[in-house]
C-alpha cells in the first residue's frame, strides 16, 4: 500500500525535477545565472574544507599589496594574506549569512504572512500595521540599527538583515493568500470535506510560493549587498571573518596603488548579484505547473 | 410516494452591505429569502431562474457552504442547519458539488491522481493502493481511464476536466449532488454528453440530484421536478411535465418563451418581461415581480403571494390563481 503510494509520489517528483531543469536549461541567460549560484553555493560549502582558516588569521606585513603572481594568483590584501583565498572564504561567509537571512525572514514571513491573510479581520489589520512601521524606515538605515544595538558578530549582522526583510516577505505572502483563497477551488475543497488548515497547507501555500520564490532570487543581491554594506561601513565583526564588503572597504584607500583588492572583490560581489536576478528571470516560467509536460 | 432526502424549510441567506472604516451595516443584499421545498429521495430537482437570482446561494448555503441566516435543513430526517466538526464532516461526504466551471475548481498544481485520492484519504474512505484503484474506476465511470491519473487539469479538454470534477464528488460515495450549472461553460456537443453521463450516473448509483440551470432546455432533459426562483424566492414549483406544459406564473412563461426554438416555421406568442431584474438589496414590494408582470393588478405591489396549491399539487405565488381572482387572460 505504501509502497504503491511511494511509486506514485516519486514518479510524479522525478518527473518534475526533469521537466524542471529542462525548462531551465531552455534560456541560456537564465541557465548561467542558474550555474553560477549553484557554483557558488559550493564554494561557500567547500571553501571551509579545502582551504585552512589560519589563511585568514595568518599575518604578513612584508608581502602586503602584492600583484597577482603565481603563488598568488589574484594577489595579496592589506595584511598580506592570499587574495583568492580570501575572497573564497568571503563566498563562504557571505553565502551562509545569506541562506540564514533568507531562512529567517521566510520563516517569520511565511508565518505572519499566510496567518494574517488567511485569517483576515483585526489580526490582519494588527499585522499589517506592524509590517508599516518596518517598511516606513529605508532598509539600509534600520539594518544598521539593528547591527549597532545586536553588536559585531556575523550573525548579529545576518539577524539585523533578516529583521528588515521579513516584512517584505509577510506582505507578498498575505497579498498572495487573499488572493489564492477567494480562488473557487478552495470552495470546492470546503465541499470535499477538508479542514481549514489542510486547505492552507496542502492547497494555498503550495501555489503561492511561486512568486515567493522568485520575489527571493530577486532580493538575494540585495541581502549580499546589503551585507557587504554594513561591513564596509564597519558594523561587521573585523579582517578575521574576511567578507567582499569588508575586503572593499580596506582596499578602497589604496586603490591606485594596489587596485587588484578592490577589483576582485567587488567583481565577487557583481557576478553573484547579477546570476541571482538571471535567475529570478527564468524561476517564473520553471515554477509554472502550466509549462511542465 | 418517495421519501424526502432534503428538506429546505424557510431558508434565508442574508448579506450585510458594510461601508466605510467601522463597518456599519447598511443593509442586507437578500440573496435567498425564505425558500421552502423538499427533494425526494432519487429525483432529480430542477432550479431555474436568472443569473443573480440566488439559486447558487441556496445550493451553498444547502451544502453548508454558507451558514444559512435563518431557517432549517433537514438532510435525512436530521437537522444539519447546524452542525459542525465531525457531524458536518459526515454530512460534507454524503453531499457533494459539481461547480460550473470545472478549470477553475481545481488545484492546478494537482494530478487528478491526487485530486480524487486526496479527497478519499480525508474522508478516511480509501488509502494508498486501494484509493488509487478506485479513483481508475471512478475515471472509467465517468469515461475517462487509467492514462489520465497523473495528468494535470491544464492538460485536459472542458468536457473531460468536468468529467473528471464528477469523478471527485463521486469519490465519497455521496447520496446527493447539487449540480451547479455543471454544463454551461461547455459546447452544446460535450453538453449532451455529460447530461446522458450524468443520467446514467444517477441511475446506476442512486444518487439525487439538485441540479442549478438558467437553461431550461438542460432542465426539462434531466429533471423530475422544477423549482423556478425569481429575486431570492421560489415562484413556481411542480412536475416537469406539467411546467413545460403549461407554466402558471408569469415570470415561468416568459423563461420557457426565451427558450430557442430550432424550428424557424414555428410562430410563438412571446411573453416578454419588461425592465431590468431589480437589486435584491431593494427588492420591489409585494409580488417581487409586478413590475416586470404584465398582468399585474392592484392587489400584485401591495401584498406578499405565498406558494399556494393549485389544480393537482402544483405550487405557485401568483395572485392571479387566487380563488377570488378570475384569470382575465385565460
Amino acid at each position: 500500500m505504501t509502497n504503491q503510494r511511494t511509486v506514485l509520489r516519486t514518479r510524479s517528483r522525478t518527473k518534475s525535477i526533469i521537466s524542471t531543469l529542462r525548462l531551465l536549461r531552455e534560456n541560456k541567460l537564465v541557465f548561467s545565472g542558474f550555474l553560477i549560484v549553484v557554483a557558488a553555493l559550493l564554494v561557500a560549502v567547500i571553501t571551509p574544507f579545502a582551504i585552512p582558516y589560519s589563511v585568514n588569521s595568518t599575518v604578513h606585513f612584508t608581502d602586503k599589496w602584492l600583484p597577482s603572481s603565481l603563488s598568488h594568483p589574484l594577489g595579496t590584501d592589506d595584511l598580506g594574506r592570499d587574495l583568492l583565498s580570501v575572497i573564497l572564504w568571503g563566498t563562504s561567509t557571505d553565502f551562509t549569512a545569506l541562506v540564514v537571512v533568507l531562512g529567517i525572514a521566510l520563516s517569520i514571513g511565511i508565518l505572519v504572512g499566510a496567518t494574517a491573510g488567511y485569517l483576515g479581520g483585526k489580526f490582519d489589520e494588527a499585522i499589517m500595521r506592524v509590517t508599516d512601521v518596518f517598511l516606513a524606515f529605508p532598509s539600509l538605515i534600520l539594518a544598521m540599527t539593528f547591527a549597532a544595538i545586536l553588536g559585531h558578530a556575523i550573525i548579529n549582522l545576518t539577524i539585523a538583515i533578516a529583521l528588515v526583510y521579513w516584512p517584505d516577505i509577510s506582505r507578498l505572502v498575505r497579498g498572495q493568500v487573499i488572493a489564492e483563497k477567494s480562488k473557487p477551488y478552495i470552495e470546492s475543497l470546503r465541499a470535499s470535506g477538508m479542514s481549514r488548515y489542510r486547505i492552507l497547507y496542502k492547497h494555498i501555500l503550495p501555489n503561492t510560493i511561486q512568486p515567493v520564490m522568485i520575489q527571493l532570487t530577486f532580493k538575494a543581491p540585495w541581502v549580499i549587498i546589503t551585507l557587504a554594506g554594513l561591513n564596509f561601513l564597519g558594523f561587521g565583526p573585523g579582517p578575521f571573518t574576511p567578507d567582499w564588503g569588508q575586503l572593499i572597504s580596506n582596499g578602497y584607500a589604496y586603490f591606485f596603488e594596489a587596485p587588484n583588492v578592490v577589483i576582485f572583490s567587488g567583481l565577487a560581489l557583481l557576478i553573484a548579484s547579477l546570476s541571482f536576478n538571471l535567475l529570478g528571470d527564468g524561476l517564473r516560467d520553471v515554477l509554472d505547473p502550466r509549462l511542465r509536460r | 410516494m418517495k421519501s424526502d432526502l432534503v428538506k429546505i424549510v424557510d431558508l434565508k441567506k442574508h448579506y450585510p452591505i458594510r461601508s466605510g472604516v467601522l463597518g456599519r451595516t447598511l443593509g442586507y443584499v437578500r440573496a435567498v429569502d425564505g425558500v421552502s421545498f423538499e427533494i425526494r429521495r432519487g429525483e432529480s430537482f430542477g432550479l431555474v431562474g436568472e443569473s443573480g437570482c440566488g439559486k447558487t446561494t441556496l445550493g451553498k448555503t444547502i451544502l453548508r457552504l454558507m451558514d444559512p441566516t435563518a431557517g432549517r435543513i433537514i438532510y435525512d430526517d436530521t437537522d444539519v442547519t447546524k452542525v459542525s466538526g465531525r457531524g458536518l464532516r459526515k454530512y460534507r461526504r454524503a453531499v457533494q458539488i459539481v461547480f460550473q466551471d470545472p478549470f477553475s475548481s481545481m488545484d492546478p498544481r494537482q494530478t487528478v491522481a491526487s485530486i480524487l485520492t486526496e479527497v478519499m484519504h480525508v474522508n478516511g474512505i480509501a488509502e494508498g493502493q486501494r484509493a488509487l484503484e478506485k479513483a481508475i474506476d471512478l475515471l472509467e465511470l465517468v469515461g475517462l481511464n487509467e492514462s489520465h491519473l497523473f495528468r494535470y487539469p491544464h492538460e485536459f479538454s472542458g468536457g473531460q476536466r468536468q468529467r473528471v470534477c464528477i469523478a471527485r464528488a463521486l469519490s465519497t460515495d455521496p447520496e446527493f449532488v447539487v449540480l451547479d450549472e455543471p454544463t454551461s461553460s461547455l459546447d452544446v456537443s460535450v453538453q449532451a454528453q455529460l447530461l446522458k453521463l450524468l443520467k446514467d450516473l444517477q441511475k446506476k448509483l442512486d444518487l439525487t440530484y439538485l441540479f442549478i440551470s438558467h437553461n431550461m432546455a438542460v432542465v426539462r432533459h434531466l429533471c423530475d421536478r422544477v423549482g423556478v426562483m425569481y429575486l431570492a424566492k421560489l415562484v413556481e414549483l411542480s412536475d416537469k411535465k406539467d411546467l413545460f406544459l403549461e407554466p402558471l406564473h408569469p415570470y415561468t412563461q416568459a423563461l420557457l418563451s426565451a427558450v430557442p426554438e430550432p424550428d424557424p416555421t414555428v410562430r410563438r406568442e412571446g411573453v416578454v418581461v419588461k425592465g431590468e431584474p431589480p437589486s435584491p438589496a431593494n427588492p420591489p414590494s409585494g409580488c417581487r415581480f409586478h413590475p416586470r408582470c404584465a398582468y399585474a393588478f392592484e392587489k400584485c405591489p401591495s401584498v406578499v403571494p405565498e406558494l399556494m396549491e393549485v389544480n393537482n399539487k402544483r405550487l405557485v405565488a401568483c395572485f392571479l390563481y387566487d380563488e377570488g381572482h378570475v384569470r382575465e387572460t385565460g
